[in-house]
């Protein structure tokens, strides 16, 4: 299952697509992490990891409409494919396996 | 209203533009700008502006850059290639076009580098000295009848007083140079009579610490100290003593002042061309002085005063310090002071009203602006041409613009075409200015010096660049510019303005043509009235020269005495019997130029003893107006019949006239306090040029040494022995072995108007080329013009218009154009010609003749050029033009 595996930030990139349902584009994605997370998130990153996950199959895109304060240029709206969704749920899936697996001990100390 | 939000500097945005993968870009612009609006509400513009480019830069990261390594939409290199391959192609299908391009581009190229080759050249002029940019020269203002007159000319002790009461100037020296003894000859001898005619100067201790004239040998504060010592060139060294290890020898100046034995303290390196100062010994100042022991005063203004600046000092402040300082010296001076940077000296050279005005350095602009009009009108032909050829490339250009090649490669083909050509025309234009160097050197009258510094060839890369982009700035802008169904549909389309444009052009150069060329004739005429003006005397087959005061060299220092009357005397007899030698006489001063004595010492009966009259005065032998053949209009000349002919004078027509005699003859007059008696009036003739008007003037008899000068009237057979015989006399009578420098008159009266020939001549190539290169434009006007026009022709052919009359319509719109550059730039012309010529008193009308001349030929030379475009053009096969669809 090596192809479905994500690093840490492009896991909350993915999620946070999936959190915003259908409304997820550049900032809007940002704004969210930044939201919730309340960490920084420079474009640079955003952007190389969004196109990556895209790149990937994880990611669907599609062009939106636009407004004035964005200069003309159009929106791109990003949903999660359903490789996408495979990949966080394989995700989650070895974390659950992992916690599941911490000796109750250890938890407490 | 909300004033709109400031948008984001639009280098940013191109920026990521342009790095960006283009499929990216569109979204995340956006998004850069929704973030940049949105901080523009709570923060400052400039701190959202620079969160703006701190994203930007974030996002230049491998993933978001696109690939430069091949464009995905455009092959550059195969582009440009393309474009080669279509440039040279075009180039070889129009050949005449490219031909005549190329010449006219390169011909216009060469002229402006050989003129910039001068300029440039002309600005080296002393440039070459350490302390140039400190380095000042003081200069006198002198009241005269004639308004302020400005001399180089200062009193001897200035120097020592710039330099203990001024805290500005570090350094001062006096100076005579050469050129102040006004071609004396100099002659130093080594005692083994061996004679060097030398130009001598005399020079204040620090003169090598002033001025970068390096020593090979000598220690420039000490070489002058001593005055007995004397610094040489290294070329006189070698010349004098055969050897360069001269320290500490001796050598001898033959001359009744200075004469004696001098010690070699110093040897420069040779004064290079580019000084305005030549000489080849220098002298210590202290020498003269001690000799002219009255010249230590400020009664006198001698020696050039030189000076340099502290640095830092205020030039201004002390310009104006010094002015008065010759009255707070010696109030009876009337003269003022001012200051000149010596390096400046030679350009600005002229003075008016005490002021520097003009000089060489109006030369050098008038020959930057012709240059500039000639490579101006080579340009405007190259558009003229480039877009008579419009018709047969519109339809490569609509072919182009069809399937969809972008303006700005259109735009680029055509100025790469263009930047080529001007390529090629600079290397021919190399080869021209390398074939005509000596030529022009010639012209100019000066040893041009091509040296390739960094700013002259960047100024030559320049000229040729901007050349380039001017000369295809036009078809490129503006042909790109159709849109294909223009450029396929023909030229029928061309609207007007782009026509007059055309003419424009054509209006422009001939104009320019026309103006050089009345310029030209103007001068021409002035220069002939110049050489062939009844000056008063005859100077043709006149040589002069000046006898030395010299005798063979014993091998002892020697000091000439005068030479006596008899000797001269007993010369002058000697020469008449020369064959060949028609009458010989002596005289003192220059006969052209002006550098005759004046005075108000001349007092008549019926004078007004307040009005101070200005005379002019020479002094001459006996045969003085007989030898120039001066007419003489009353009474006799000097006569050797006569023993008290010292005691009488001789006057000019004007002076006579001024005086208000009656019967001048016999009438007495007081010359500085002496009575004379006048038996003669002689016809007004110059002597001086004929700038100025002609000065009442007298002629005084003068048979001593005072009047040394020799003049040698010849018969025109066999000149060269009849001054080889003359030479042979004067060997006899002076020193063997140091021949007379004979001179012709004639030849002394032409470097008087050195600058107005090289002007005239300089100005008759320029026109000549303007001419030149406006008939290829109008050729090329004449091609496209016909072009469009043959439907027309074919139709009126049809209709049965005689070949004249359709020749006649078509010469009709040519000169047309031709006419309107001609109305426009006569009256330029006009007032051109009259700035020039009012420098003369004695100058040509200008009457309508010039102008109509120039007009005549220029309209000539138009028929002739468009003659036989348009001969062809009506000899065209009708039914194919009528049938011509564009």
């Amino acid at each position: 299952m090596e192809h479905l595996r994500l690093g840490e930030f492009e896991e909350i990139v993915l999620l946070t697509v999936g959190i915003l349902d259908g409304n997820a584009y550049g900032v809007a994605i940002k704004d969210e992490i930044e939201a919730r997370l309340k960490r920084e998130v420079s474009i640079g990153a955003m952007q190389t990891t969004l196109r990556r996950l895209e790149k990937k199959g994880f990611l669907e895109s599609q062009h939106g409409d636009t407004q004035p304060n964005r200069g003309g240029r159009p929106k791109l709206y990003f949903r999660i494919s359903s490789a996408g969704m495979q990949a966080i749920h394989y995700t989650r899936q070895t974390r659950n396996d992992l916690w599941n697996a911490l000796p109750q001990w250890v938890l407490n100390t | 209203m909300k004033t709109p939000p400031p948008a984001p500097p639009p280098w940013i945005l191109r920026f990521l533009k342009w790095f960006c993968k283009p499929a990216y870009h569109p979204d995340i612009e956006g998004d850069l700008l929704e973030l940049y609006y949105r901080r523009l509400e709570k923060q400052s513009p400039s701190r959202a502006r620079w969160r703006l480019f701190k994203e930007v830069i974030q996002l230049f990261r491998p993933g978001i850059i696109r690939s430069f390594a091949i464009s995905p939409s455009i092959n550059y290199k195969t582009m440009i290639v393309h474009t080669l391959t279509l440039t040279l192609r075009n180039f070889a299908r129009h050949r005449a076009t490219f031909l005549s391009n190329l010449l006219c581009l390169s011909l216009g190229l060469a002229t402006t580098l050989l003129i910039y080759l001068w300029v440039f050249d002309a600005y080296q002029m002393d440039a070459f000295h350490q302390k140039g940019d400190r380095l000042y020269q003081v200069l006198e203002n002198a009241p005269s009848p004639e308004g302020i007159q400005t001399y180089p000319f200062t009193p001897s002790p200035l120097a020592e007083t710039l330099v203990e009461e001024f805290p500005e100037v570090e350094e001062a020296v006096s100076v005579l140079p050469y050129a102040w003894f006004e071609g004396e000859k100099f002659v130093l001898s080594h005692g083994d009579a061996r004679y060097f005619v030398t130009r001598n100067q005399f020079a204040s201790p620090a003169y090598f610490d002033l001025f970068s004239f390096p020593l090979i040998q000598g220690n420039p504060q000490e070489v002058l100290k001593n005055p007995q010592s004397v610094v040489i060139s290294e070329s006189l060294a070698e010349k004098l003593f055969n050897s360069q290890d001269v320290m500490g020898k001796t050598l001898s100046w033959i001359h009744p002042d200075f004469g004696g034995s001098y010690q070699v303290s110093g040897v420069f390196q040779d004064v290079p061309g580019q000084s305005t100062l030549q000489f080849d010994a220098v002298f210590p100042i202290q020498k003269y002085l001690s000799i002219k022991e009255d010249t230590l005063q400020w009664r006198d203004s001698d020696p050039y005063t030189y000076f340099t600046f502290k640095s830092g000092a205020d030039r201004e402040a002390f310009a104006a310090k010094i002015e008065g300082l010759l009255q707070e010296k010696l109030p009876e001076r009337q003269g003022t002071f001012l200051i000149q940077k010596f390096q400046d000296r030679y350009l600005h050279n002229r003075f008016q009203n005490g002021k520097a005005e003009g000089g060489r350095i109006a030369y050098i602009h008038l020959f930057s602006l012709i240059a500039l009009f000639i490579l101006l009108i080579a340009s405007v032909n190259f558009i003229n041409l480039s877009t008579a050829q419009i018709g047969t490339r519109l339809k490569e250009l609509g072919v182009k613009k069809a399937i969809g090649v972008a303006r700005k490669h259109l735009i680029l083909q055509y100025l790469i075409e263009s930047m080529l050509l001007a390529f090629f025309a600079l290397l021919l234009a190399g080869l021209w200015v390398f074939l005509f160097f000596p030529a022009f050197q010639n012209l100019t009258g000066k040893a041009i010096q091509i040296q390739f510094h960094a700013r002259l060839m960047l100024g030559i890369l320049g000229i040729s660049i901007f050349t380039g982009l001017l000369s295809g700035a036009y078809p490129a802008f503006y042909l790109s510019g159709f849109t294909p169904l223009q450029a396929l549909g023909g030229m029928k389309v061309i609207p007007f303005k782009k026509q007059f444009t055309r003419h424009g052009l054509v209006i422009f150069q001939f104009g320019i043509s026309a103006v050089l060329l009345v310029f030209v004739m103007v001068v021409y005429q002035q220069m002939q009235l110049i050489q062939y003006k009844n000056l008063g005397y005859d100077k043709d087959r006149i040589v002069w020269f000046t006898l030395d005061r010299l005798e063979q060299d014993s091998g002892q220092p020697v000091r000439p005495a005068r030479i006596s009357e008899k000797k001269i005397e007993g010369f002058l007899q000697a020469l008449k019997k020369t064959p060949g030698v028609e009458n010989a006489s002596n005289f003192f001063h220059n006969l052209v130029g002006g550098k005759y004595g004046t005075t108000t010492g001349m007092e008549w009966a019926s004078k007004d003893p307040e009005q101070a009259v200005v005379f002019a005065g020479i002094s001459g032998g006996y045969d003085f107006i007989n030898t120039l053949q001066i007419q003489l209009k009353e009474g006799r000349s000097y006569s050797r019949a006569f023993k008290t002919d010292h005691q009488k004078i001789i006057l000019n027509e004007t002076a006579v006239q001024l005086m208000g005699l009656e019967n001048p003859v016999g009438q007495t007059l007081t010359l500085w306090g002496e009575n004379r008696e006048i038996i003669g009036v002689v016809k007004d003739f110059h002597i001086d040029a004929l700038y100025k008007e002609i000065p009442p003037t007298f002629i005084k008899l003068d048979t001593d040494d005072f009047s040394r000068n020799i003049m040698v009237r010849i018969n025109s057979q066999e000149e060269s022995q009849t001054l080889a015989r003359i030479q042979e006399v004067y060997q006899e009578f002076f020193v063997a072995g140091l021949p007379a420098e004979i001179k012709y008159l004639d030849s002394s009266y032409q470097e008087l108007y050195e600058q107005e020939i090289r002007v005239a001549r300089l100005s008759r190539y320029a026109a000549g080329l303007a001419l030149f290169i406006s008939c290829i434009g109008l050729f090329g006007f004449a091609t496209f013009h016909v072009k469009r026009r043959l439907k027309e022709v074919a139709i009126r052919k049809v209709l049965g218009s005689s070949t004249w009359a359709l020749i006649r319509l078509l010469l009709r719109s040519f000169l047309s154009v031709v006419l309107i550059a001609l109305l426009l730039a006569l009256p330029l012309s006009y007032w051109l010609s009259s700035i020039w010529l009012d420098r003369f008193v004695f100058r040509i009308e200008l009457n309508s003749l010039y102008f109509l001349g120039a007009a005549m030929s220029i309209m000539c030379l138009a028929i002739l050029t468009v003659l036989y475009q348009t001969y062809r053009a009506t000899q065209v096969e009708m039914i194919r033009y009528i049938h011509q669809n564009e």
